[in-house]
């Protein structure tokens, strides 16, 4: 097995514009949009191009619906974050039935439960590297914006220098891969047809589709990413 | 062009947009922090913890609450890390799930809280005899080894009966279930002193059993069961609020009532909570005027030939001067008496509407409706009975659903059908064996004071025996467990003087409760979840098997090894007299025992199949036998629901084989007939000596009732509620359950204005016999002229202002004693002001963490 130091390696703008995908996405699903957030979103779209959108059409659309969105509506005005706040609480939160619950377990049990032995299977890979949910037993560790989360701080030490901590880069792709497949591309296709079904927003839509259209993506770049590294 | 090079293109080019030194990745991230919601780096030790594979075991939830449900426990490698409720089979109204409510799925919360005890400990200041005893309830505490304590507690015992003798150990049980292993004890030990009255049904459980002849209920077996409760065309909820008071199915069970057609009425101070579920229609009354209601629909029923003569003829004695029991004065009958024949007051609409607050256009209207829509159920909880002399409401109640011939037909009833049995009246179905374990009779079994005379007895040395027989007492140590005695019973400000007084109290407790804090010695004790296991009844059709959780929490010891360690002590030998049985065998007599009803409804028969195996696994001593179900489905599963249906074998409506055969299935009583005169009611009332009650249903304004408050300066009534925080007491000091239910004074708008007191102001509320605060919710769905505070929050006394912050009712409610001698919490009149010291929400209140 090689070990890269691709700090300077060809592969890294990839394993970047990856961290930078998790991290946006990962931000979107874990809690309800502050100020803050969409700051940082509408700074995101306003580079010409948005990384990769070229290479999904869902990830096109789903970057024009908010760019549409944001011409349209002043992300510093009260309301329009009050909008969009409920939007999210609406679609994740509750109080009443959920059309797009964020949970794996909730798409692959049939009875539609929480903390079921999807939840565990989560788990035990967050475990292998020594992750836990900060709200552990309170919140189901297979929460989108947790799985997200996992998914960013994997590309996270991808990215780091190998030789120190230890971690063969080779390996942390082939488990986001297989987190990627036995996880995330199991339910959220399901899920964000939902999401982009109920959101009334073009700003969530357009985030609906820039998940879906991504993961596949990103399932892509891992495969291109262990050809090159095997 | 592979993503590789897309990427490096893209990055190329931004980096020429953004300038050089951005890198896409950093620049975006480190903008927003990203609050503490996601994925953290844990240590080793805590990732190995989690990753173990734990299992879901039932839990018990075994606490006084008017419901039962099924808990589990998901719990790895000791831990329990959540809970669940009851998902082991598809819910639905034939066949629902028994599922937990806010307190139950809390549970965890309370087990495993910080404010559990954990060690034996005594008082700072206590001596021998006392030390400085006025400082109960005040002093520090000293952590002590369980050695010290025992011994401290057996030679005070030993010290007490030696210089007083047994009678002056006072043990009050408290509460439903439990061993009873401290009475156990000193039984063995020659006895001691207990209380009685009932606290729960109020006046309900002798008058129910005089007039009817059963004597093996109290009425809230009697009714419908949920299934029957579907053919009743108009159901009154009457004081009733199950959705508070009977967590668990109940509910559920009057919407598929409802669901098929039911009207219902809901008669009520408060617009409940199953007011808001349920009610048709909402009628305030004022609080402990329920019989002048009764009485006014009576008139116009009577006025109107809306009688159901045949019935009254056929089934009852008393009503009219034709239908008398041997021996009565014919004028003593209750047409006469509704009438005003003979004491010139017809109890007329109007008569009533003057003292209950209902417009007698409103009782002409509800008397109509019920005497003409059949079948029509009557249901009440125990509350309007739940009031000073309180004999007359149920007799009335009892005697309007006689009038239109409302009982013994499927739909129809009259019934306290309340708590755990609520929507399923009948025998019971499921059931457990009996334990084993050996009664010990207590050789001073006479020796029982009444709740309402108990702490007064302290200092008066007197009690009531019965009708004009006084007996001395000195009561000298108060002996607490299982229950939280002195925050539950009226009189609690007395209570709290009286533990000051005696020589010697102790308590066993799983926290520092009102009855563990005014004590010398407090043993900490292991709750249900750190025992072996046991069943759990609740409504009529489920048995639930928990099984241990975890480990006892620190040196936590259960009642029976504290009673056992005694006996030593005390020259008691502990395995034959107190602790015969192991915990494994009378667990597996239980199981073994317990019985289910067979679907054609003409008995029981086994409900366990137990192998040779199983009988070795649970520990025990038996022989193998054969039941409905595997012991290893019991085990699983936690639950044995009996499968039912619409028209099965099962179903129950009370009195139905009375009015089918009135001679050959007569009533027990002198009679064989519903007793609208009822001789042996007055006598029994009177034989208990505190106040007296006419044979027939009459209006007796209570001790402490509407009308004397008005004139006396304390122009509010106020009301306990069950309240959703706790299960009486239990669970109080969760803080998960504090911050969602804060323990809040229910008051109406109206009166609000006058006293110039808003939303989350704080109120004092002082009534004859003590003072609470408490914030206001100001709201109009309470009767004007009546407050409400839930029972059983944990007293807190400012004993600088003389106030109880907590809000505990057993503050405000007198220590009385009347009627059968059970508790009137619901006759109660205060006087309100508002208080302007802050309080904070419970929630922010330090625990009750001693070491
Ligand atoms: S109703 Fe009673 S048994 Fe059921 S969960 Fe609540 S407290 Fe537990």
């Amino acid at each position: 097995m090689t070990k890269v130091n691709h700090a300077s390696s060809r592969v890294t703008p990839l394993l970047e514009l990856r961290l930078f995908y998790y991290d946006f996405l990962r931000r979107t699903f874990l809690m309800e949009p502050t100020k803050d957030f969409l700051v940082f979103v509408k700074n995101s779209m306003i580079a010409p191009d948005f990384p990769l959108a070229s290479e999904s059409g869902m990830i096109l659309e789903g970057v024009q619906q908010i760019k549409d969105y944001l011409s349209k509506n002043d992300i510093q005005s009260e309301t329009v974050c009050n909008d969009l706040h409920w939007e999210y609480t609406r679609l994740f939160i509750g109080p009443y039935q959920l059309p797009s619950p964020p949970w794996e377990s909730t798409y692959l049990n049939e009875e539609r439960l929480l903390f079921q032995k999807e939840t565990l299977a989560v788990r035990k890979a967050y475990l292998k590297y020594s992750f836990l949910p900060v709200e552990f037993g309170h919140e189901a560790d297979d929460h989108l914006g947790l799985e997200l989360d996992f998914m960013f701080r994997l590309s996270e030490l991808c990215l780091e220098d190998n030789d120190q901590n230890g971690v063969d880069l080779r390996q942390l792709l082939i488990d986001q891969k297989s987190f990627l497949e036995e996880h995330l591309l199991q339910w959220v296709p399901k899920f964000s047809q939902d999401m982009i079904q109920h959101a009334e927003t073009d700003f969530y839509q357009g985030m609906g589709k820039i998940l879906q259209g991504f993961l596949t993506l990103d399932l892509e770049a891992l495969l291109e990413l262990l050809t090159i590294n095997s | 062009m592979s993503l590789i090079e897309k990427a490096k293109s893209h990055i190329m080019s931004r980096r020429s947009f953004l300038g050089a030194t951005a890198t896409l990745a950093a620049g975006a991230a480190a903008a927003v922090t990203l609050p503490g919601c996601g994925l953290q780096k844990v240590d080793s030790s805590v990732a190995e913890l989690a990753d173990k594979e734990g299992e879901w075991i039932t839990a018990a939830c075994w606490h006084n609450c008017g419901g039962r449900c099924l808990n589990k426990a998901y719990v790895a490698d000791g831990v329990v890390v959540r809970q669940k409720t009851d998902d082991t089979h598809e819910d639905s109204p034939d066949y629902p799930q028994q599922r937990g409510c806010a307190r139950g799925r809390s549970h965890r919360k309370m087990v495993l809280g910080a404010d559990r005890l954990k060690y034996p400990m005594k008082r700072k200041n206590w001596e021998p005899g006392g030390g400085k005893k006025e400082l109960r309830g005040k002093d520090e505490w000293v952590r002590i080894s369980w050695d010290e304590a025992l011994d401290i507690v057996a030679s005070e015992i030993k010290r007490i009966k030696e210089k007083y003798g047994n009678a002056s150990f006072f043990l009050p049980p408290g509460g439903s279930g439990g061993d009873m292993e401290p009475i156990r004890l000193m039984s063995a030990y020659g006895g001691c002193t207990t209380r009685w009255g009932d606290v729960s049904w109020g006046a309900w459980p002798v008058v129910w059993q005089k007039v009817t002849g059963i004597t093996t209920d109290n009425g809230s077996m009697a009714g419908n069961d949920r299934f029957r409760l579907r053919d009743s065309k108009l159901i009154f909820l009457w004081g009733a609020n199950p959705a508070q008071s009977s967590q668990g199915t109940p509910t559920f069970n009057y919407l598929q009532a409802k669901k098929a057609g039911a009207k219902f009425i809901l008669i009520d101070p408060v617009h409940s909570e199953t007011a808001r579920v349920m009610a048709d229609e909402w009628i305030p009354i004022h609080p402990a005027t329920d019989t002048t209601l009764v009485l006014g629909m009576a008139h116009h029923i009577l006025t109107n030939n809306l009688l159901d003569i045949d019935f009254l003829d056929t089934y009852c004695v008393g009503f009219d001067a034709d239908h008398m029991p041997d021996g009565a004065d014919p004028k003593d009958n209750f047409k006469d008496y509704v009438l005003g024949t003979f004491d010139g007051t017809p109890k007329t609409p109007e008569w009533a509407a003057k003292i209950c607050g209902v417009s007698a256009d409103k009782i002409r209207q509800l008397a109509q409706e019920y005497a003409t829509t059949k079948p029509a159920a009557i249901i009440t909880g125990g509350a309007p009975a739940r009031i000073n002399n309180g004999e007359h409401f149920p007799h009335a109640i009892m005697t309007l659903a006689f009038m239109t011939g409302n009982v013994g037909k499927p739909g129809a009833g009259v019934s306290p059908n309340m708590h755990n049995r609520a929507t399923n009246a009948g025998p019971v179905l499921v059931q457990p064996g009996a334990s084993g374990l050996p009664a010990i009779p207590n050789p001073l079994a006479k020796s029982k004071i009444n709740s309402g005379e108990m702490w007064n007895a302290v200092f008066t040395g007197k009690y009531t025996a019965s009708k004009g027989v006084q007996k001395n007492i000195n009561i000298q140590m108060v002996w607490n467990w299982f229950g939280n005695t002195l925050n539950q019973r009226a009189g609690t400000t007395r209570g709290i003087e009286a533990h000051r007084k005696v020589e010697f109290v102790l308590a066993q407790n799983l926290f520092l409760s009102t009855d563990a804090r005014y004590s010398d010695v407090v043993l900490p004790v292991t709750s249900q979840w750190e025992r072996l296991g046991g069943l759990l009844t609740g409504n009529r059709e489920i048995l639930i098997y928990f099984r241990q959780i975890m480990k006892p929490l620190f040196e936590a010891k259960s009642d029976m090894w504290i009673a056992t360690e005694l006996a030593k002590r005390l020259g008691i030998n502990p395995t034959k007299a107190i602790n015969p049985l192991s915990e494994a065998q009378m667990l597996y007599n239980q199981i073994a025992g317990a019985k289910v009803m067979k679907a054609d409804g003409t008995g029981y028969e086994k409900l366990v199949t137990l192998t040779a195996e199983d009988i070795k696994e649970l520990g025990a001593k038996g022989t193998p036998q054969t039941g409905r179900i595997s012991y290893k489905e019991f085990k699983e599963k936690g639950i044995y629901q009996i499968p039912r249906s619409r028209g099965d074998k099962l179903e129950f409506t009370s009195f139905e084989d009375f009015i089918g055969d009135p001679v050959g299935k007569k009533l027990a009583t002198p009679s064989g007939k519903f007793e609208i005169y009822c001789d042996s009611l007055a006598k029994a009332i009177e034989k208990v000596g505190f106040t007296t009650k006419s044979p027939l249903p009459k209006y007796e304004p209570s001790r402490e009732g509407y009308e004397d408050g008005a004139k006396n300066g304390y122009p509010f009534q106020v009301i306990t509620l069950h309240y959703y925080r706790r299960s009486h007491s239990t669970l109080d000091n969760v803080l998960w359950l504090r911050e969602a239910f804060p323990q809040e004074l229910r008051i109406n708008a109206s009166d609000a204005q006058k006293l110039g007191i808003k939303n989350n102001d704080i109120v004092k509320v002082t009534s004859r016999h003590g003072s609470v605060i408490r914030q206001a919710m100001v709201t109009e769905r309470i009767m004007p002229g009546v407050v409400a505070l839930g029972e059983g929050a944990w007293v807190e006394m400012d004993e600088q202002a003389g106030v109880d912050k907590a809000g505990c009712t057993g503050i405000l409610d007198g220590h009385i004693p009347t009627g059968q001698g059970h508790t009137g919490f619901n006759s109660c009149n205060v006087k309100l002001e508002k208080y302007n010291q802050p309080l904070d929400p419970d929630v922010k209140w330090p625990q009750r963490i001693i070491f």
